[in-house]
């Protein structure tokens, strides 16, 4: 089986809507918008192995990017989508600071945790621009003059953002940029000795995966079509870090299955009011102590098409 | 080729179909289904007695043999007052649990957030979410009937007004859509009745230190501090305004229970006449005419839905309402209801009288939010709970 073949996973999606209700179709389009989510925060703490937690700061700045656009200047959502990558990719810039000035581990933890409340502080005082703690009602969406009114409608715009986002992320990963990750991720010393300039390749992973986040804000804020800085609290960082630690570090394959994962478990138990959380936390636990590469993994196991070689060799 | 225009075509076919829901959805010969959405789960799960109060009622009125011959049977659905979650459950119950109508959501995020949805497919949500966007401007299917923030933070500052010679107010508030519901609305009546904000302070969510903003609102000059806070961050504050002896009289928001936080005062001295809080009911809590919904809560709730310890609270029967006014728009709505129908019914309700809350509910085509006018509850000169009507007005045991 070749890889090439994955790319007939979203075809094969395509007509899946015709056999979902809106509350499916609700589910299936959370756990696409879920997929860059995961693959930005995997290529910084999974790909570049620091221990950055500021994930949730780009989400936000994309989504509130895409809904003050629509909202202040008219501008319809397919419009907003690359402002709302690039905001992403500055915050995930910025974000990247600490971690040129040596910061790592816990302090890089701690330092960038807190950029994701100082911008979460920041939507709810910027009152003007995002609404404050009372939130924005975002339009709806159109792309070229079309309504995405629908979750169906939105299906298709989220399918064919993440397979953009996907392939752009492989192509990336596979090239000299993703074995520059790699070795800095195995040994920074050794990576600059090597004549890797690895700071630039730092603020390169933290800016791309930054955009990456930054447009599952934008098909956050459509789908969701009200924005609160509560979206954007330490749950949330928590919820997307599981993404990572349930689908597979440093796995693109483990982005898609832990943003499926992630979403779809709790509802689930959405009947069983406290239970999904017993079992979401049971989940990470036994991933954490039985897989601890996560459930791609499994995958990895089951054939070798499935195992994700960023490197030559 | 075949495969490109099948996938075309099922595409084409995806995007045609429109979502809907028809209106008697969730009515059949015997039943009438209601979604409970709430947050049952997080740190937001100290508002369920509110989704719990008004299932109450409903199992009491099964037992009375339901409204025309149908009983309720109610979907429960969890939201976290999380939005995406919130919009997951919500739209879980009407396309999956085809529910009839969703009753009583506490969050008022995930009201806003869900709301474009009911308005569209014309499901009613009956709720008890503070943000008065949620009902005002009207939208056909969105009632409120209990008081939202505009009411609670008006009667908060009116209060407080009210005592002669206090113009001086400080805001205790979390930074949050719940709290500025509250303290947004206080602002403005205190702005328009010549009074002034002299301070603002934030304590948020888990603070347990509440020292920095005690002494703020000391040096203010102020004469009384509207607490837009959660329980919890109440007392915090209470505690540090106390330790600091700092004089002032404290209006708390709907998001704490009187009761609750009196008793994390053992010696309760400090809040006599100090600490007050809107007050939504027409009598004390489980006693008087709210006797009646006491039994009901105790009979018809289980032990995991009713209080670990103690009596039911304010939030039980902050609740109820929900469930008295659909039943009776049900009764209204004739023995086939329609969502139409159904919403007709509540805008029909004029001086309707719950039994429950302060005020009557009146609602109209262009009025869904019931009721307007509240009391006040707090401790009198000698610790003894006391509503008012307004400062000094208290009302008599026996009314």
């Amino acid at each position: 089986m070749s890889r090439r073949l994955f790319w007939l996973l979203p075809l094969a999606l395509l007509p899946v809507p015709l056999l979902l209700n809106p509350y499916q179709q609700y589910v299936l389009n959370t756990a696409l918008l879920y997929v860059p989510v995961g693959i930005g925060f995997n290529l910084v703490v999974g790909n570049l192995g620091l221990l950055a937690f500021s994930n949730v700061a780009y989400f936000g700045l994309g989504a509130y990017t895409s809904g003050v656009m629509m909202v202040q200047l008219g501008m319809p959502w397919w419009l907003t989508v690359i402002p709302a990558a690039l905001v992403g990719g500055i915050g995930g810039a910025i974000a990247s600071i600490p971690a040129l000035r040596g910061v790592r581990l816990f302090y890089l933890a701690i330092m960038t945790l807190a950029f994701g409340e100082l911008m979460r502080w920041t939507y709810i005082r910027w009152e003007a621009l995002t609404g404050g703690s009372m939130g924005m009602a975002v339009p709806t969406a159109t792309l070229f003059g079309w309504a995405l009114d629908t979750d169906r409608r939105r299906f298709y715009a989220f399918l064919a953002l993440v397979v953009l986002l996907v392939a752009i992320t492989d192509r990336l990963l596979r090239s000299r940029f993703g074995r520059a990750f790699l070795a800095i991720k195995d040994n920074e010393i050794a990576a600059a000795a090597m004549g890797i300039p690895t700071d630039r390749y730092i603020v390169l992973a933290f800016a791309w995966g930054g955009a990456v986040v930054g447009v599952g804000g934008a098909m956050f804020a459509i789908s969701v079509g009200h924005l609160t800085p509560v979206s954007f609290d330490l749950t949330e960082l928590i919820r997307q870090f599981a993404i990572i630690m349930v689908g597979g570090l440093a796995s693109l394959t483990g982005a898609i299955i832990g943003a499926v994962i992630v979403t779809v478990a709790p509802q689930v138990f959405i009947s069983f009011p406290g239970f999904d959380e017993l079992v979401f936390g049971l989940l990470i636990v036994l991933v954490i102590l039985f897989l601890p590469r996560g459930l791609a993994s499994l995958l990895a196991r089951v054939h070798p098409a499935f195992v994700e070689r960023y490197y030559r060799g | 080729m075949r495969i490109g225009h099948a996938i075309i075509a099922s595409i084409a076919m995806a995007l045609a179909i429109p979502a809907s829901a028809d209106s008697t959805q969730g009515i059949t010969d015997a039943t009438i289904v209601i979604g409970n959405l709430g947050p049952f789960s997080g740190p937001s799960s100290v508002f369920t007695p509110l989704n719990y109060g008004p299932e109450a009622y409903l199992r009491y009125i099964n037992e009375q043999g339901g409204v025309n011959g149908r009983k309720f049977t109610t979907v429960f659905a969890d939201d976290s007052c999380n939005e995406a979650k919130g919009i997951a459950a919500a739209k879980k119950l009407i396309y999956e649990d085809k529910v009839f109508m969703i009753m009583s959501n506490p969050c008022s995020g995930v009201a806003m957030a869900i709301k474009p949805m009911l308005v569209q497919d014309g499901v009613p949500w009956i709720g008890a979410s503070a943000n008065p966007k949620i009902s005002r401007p009207v939208s056909p299917s969105i009632f409120h009937t209990t008081y939202t923030g505009i009411e609670s933070g008006r009667a908060m500052a009116s209060f407080a007004m009210g005592k002669p010679g206090t113009t001086k107010i400080a805001l205790a508030m979390h930074s949050d859509d719940w709290a500025h519901g509250y303290c947004d609305n206080a602002t403005d009546y205190v702005k328009s009745h010549n009074g002034e904000i002299v301070a603002t302070t934030a304590l948020e969510h888990g603070a347990t230190d509440g020292t920095a903003q005690a002494l703020q609102i000391k040096a203010s000059g102020a004469q009384a501090v509207m607490a837009c806070l959660y329980q919890p961050e109440l007392i915090v504050l209470l505690r540090e305004l106390q330790k600091f002896q700092i004089n002032v009289i404290v209006l708390g928001a709907l998001g704490a229970d009187f009761d609750q936080v009196v008793q994390a005062f053992p010696n309760h001295d400090y809040l006599n006449q100090r600490f007050f809080q809107p007050y939504q009911f027409k009598a004390k809590i489980g006693s008087g005419p709210l006797k009646k919904f006491h039994d009901i809560f105790v009979k018809y709730l289980t032990k995991d839905e009713l209080p670990k310890v103690g009596e039911p609270t304010n939030f039980y029967y902050f609740g109820v309402p929900l469930a008295i006014v659909t039943v009776e728009a049900f009764r209204r709505a004739g023995p086939n209801p329609t969502r139409e129908s159904w919403e007709k019914a509540v805008e029909s309700l004029k001086d309707f009288d719950t039994g429950v809350l302060a005020d009557t509910e009146t609602f109209g085509p262009d009025k869904h939010v019931g009721v307007e006018k509240m009391y006040a509850v707090g401790l009198n000169a000698q610790g003894q709970e006391t509503v008012y009507r307004s400062w000094g007005d208290a009302l008599a045991d026996s009314e």
